[in-house]
């Protein structure tokens, strides 16, 4: 899925044809920037927002794309980036109130079809990950939410591939000591 | 727990996926802490699709800077409007006198310091500025990616002296953002909220226009 995405995005960028390279790369890794904002975020208009910006920003940097890296690290970095300030403004304005309050321990009866049980894990996830370090938010959410491997993720971040690695299992064992804590028991 | 955390990495990095089950199969441990970070891997990875049209977004976005796929037809038609506005302010000078159009300045503030350049941040303001509005009924708006987004008159009006129209906006969120003037001897169509549109409505009714280059907010 990957390689047909970077293989289709490529010989389209070779005609320089940018409209179809933007289509490919908005087909095939819009839900995964859409993702990566909205856990770095946790705000869903926000969230869509900084996803736009991200594929207006790739589009008019196309030209100028150096092939060093593949299409999906290079969008996702532009979209992290995007991401960061966006989360910046918002600390500024002190409206971080998504997640402020502790969600409610999710009860364990099992109603039909275990969405309200889905909805309760998503809500806890929302607070446990707001509860991480910035670093170890960004590290478990590049690495499981939108599957970049470590080596990627390294040079993203500009950080030892080993101290990725580190981070991403400290956020794992805080998330679920957090679920946990708050009733969800995966 | 830590017994499994070598199976736990490789699960994280799925590169190991046969030979980790395989253990988990016979380590109740290992399986235990597996299910545990298996079903917080799902909870990451769902999530809604967002917007269901913002592929349309995307382009509406590019197409309004002028540098996507319209964008050899918008620079015909900015020539056309060009000419238009051209012909408005020849029109106008004519008829108000010598002083010329107005002039439209708009300046990004961070607090209270001029930011240089045209990229400004998400809580910064512009301070728009029409001089030699004269006489006129003048109306300063202010567009985010081609939709309206503040407007004088709602709810503050801004603020006149002599011939000089000024107003200060708060960005608040990220988009490209473009200050346009309207001015007319006679009433300026009210906004369509949509920045082609009022253009078009205002060059119609023989009205001045002048737009702003664009500020993008990031």
């Amino acid at each position: 899925m990957v390689e047909d995405v970077e293989l289709e995005a490529r010989a389209a960028l070779e005609r320089n044809d940018f409209e179809a390279t933007l289509n490919a790369l908005m087909e095939g890794y819009g839900d995964a920037v859409f993702r990566l904002c909205l856990m770095l975020l946790r705000q869903q208009d926000l969230a869509e927002d900084v996803r736009q910006l991200t594929f207006v920003q790739a589009f008019e940097a196309l030209p100028r794309f150096r092939r060093q890296s593949t299409f999906r690290t290079w969008l996702l970095s532009i979209a992290r980036n995007r991401c960061l300030d966006a989360a910046k403004h918002r600390k500024r304005q002190q409206r971080w109130v998504v997640d402020s309050d502790p969600p409610e321990p999710v009860q364990k009866s099992t109603l039909p079809g275990q969405r309200v049980e889905r909805i309760g894990i998503r809500k806890a996830l929302g607070y446990c990950l707001a509860k991480l370090s910035d670093a170890d938010r960004e590290a478990v959410v590049l690495r499981v939410s939108v599957e970049l491997s470590y080596p990627e993720i390294s040079g993203m971040l500009a950080v030892d591939p080993d101290a990725v690695r580190m981070r991403v299992l400290r956020a794992l064992e805080k998330l679920r000591r957090c679920l946990s804590a708050k009733g969800v028991t995966p | 727990m830590s017994e499994c955390r070598r199976y736990l990495e490789e699960f994280a990095e799925r590169e190991h996926d046969a030979e980790a089950r395989s253990h988990l199969a016979s380590c109740r441990e290992c399986a235990a802490a597996h299910r545990a970070h298996e079903a917080i891997f799902r909870a990451l990875r769902e999530s809604d699709s967002g917007d269901e049209r913002w592929q349309e977004s995307v382009w509406q976005r590019i197409d309004q800077s002028g540098s996507g796929r319209l964008g050899g037809r918008l620079r015909g038609l900015a020539l056309v409007a060009a000419a238009l506005i051209a012909l408005v302010g020849v029109a106008w000078l004519f008829t108000a006198g010598p002083e010329g159009p107005p002039e439209l300045t708009a300046r990004v503030l961070k607090g209270d310091a001029v930011r240089r350049g045209e990229s400004a941040h998400p809580g910064d303001s512009l301070r728009i500025s029409a001089k030699g509005v004269g006489p006129s009924e003048a109306r300063v708006r202010l567009y985010r990616d081609g939709v309206l987004y503040w407007g004088c008159g709602d709810p503050e009006p801004c603020t006149r002296v002599g011939d000089v129209l000024q107003v200060t906006v708060p960005m608040e969120t990220v988009g490209r953002y473009e200050a346009a003037l309207f001015w007319s001897s006679d009433p300026i169509p009210p906004s369509t909220g949509e920045l082609d549109r009022d253009a078009g409505l205002a060059l119609e009714a023989g009205a001045g226009f002048e737009l702003h280059a664009p500020i993008d907010v990031r």
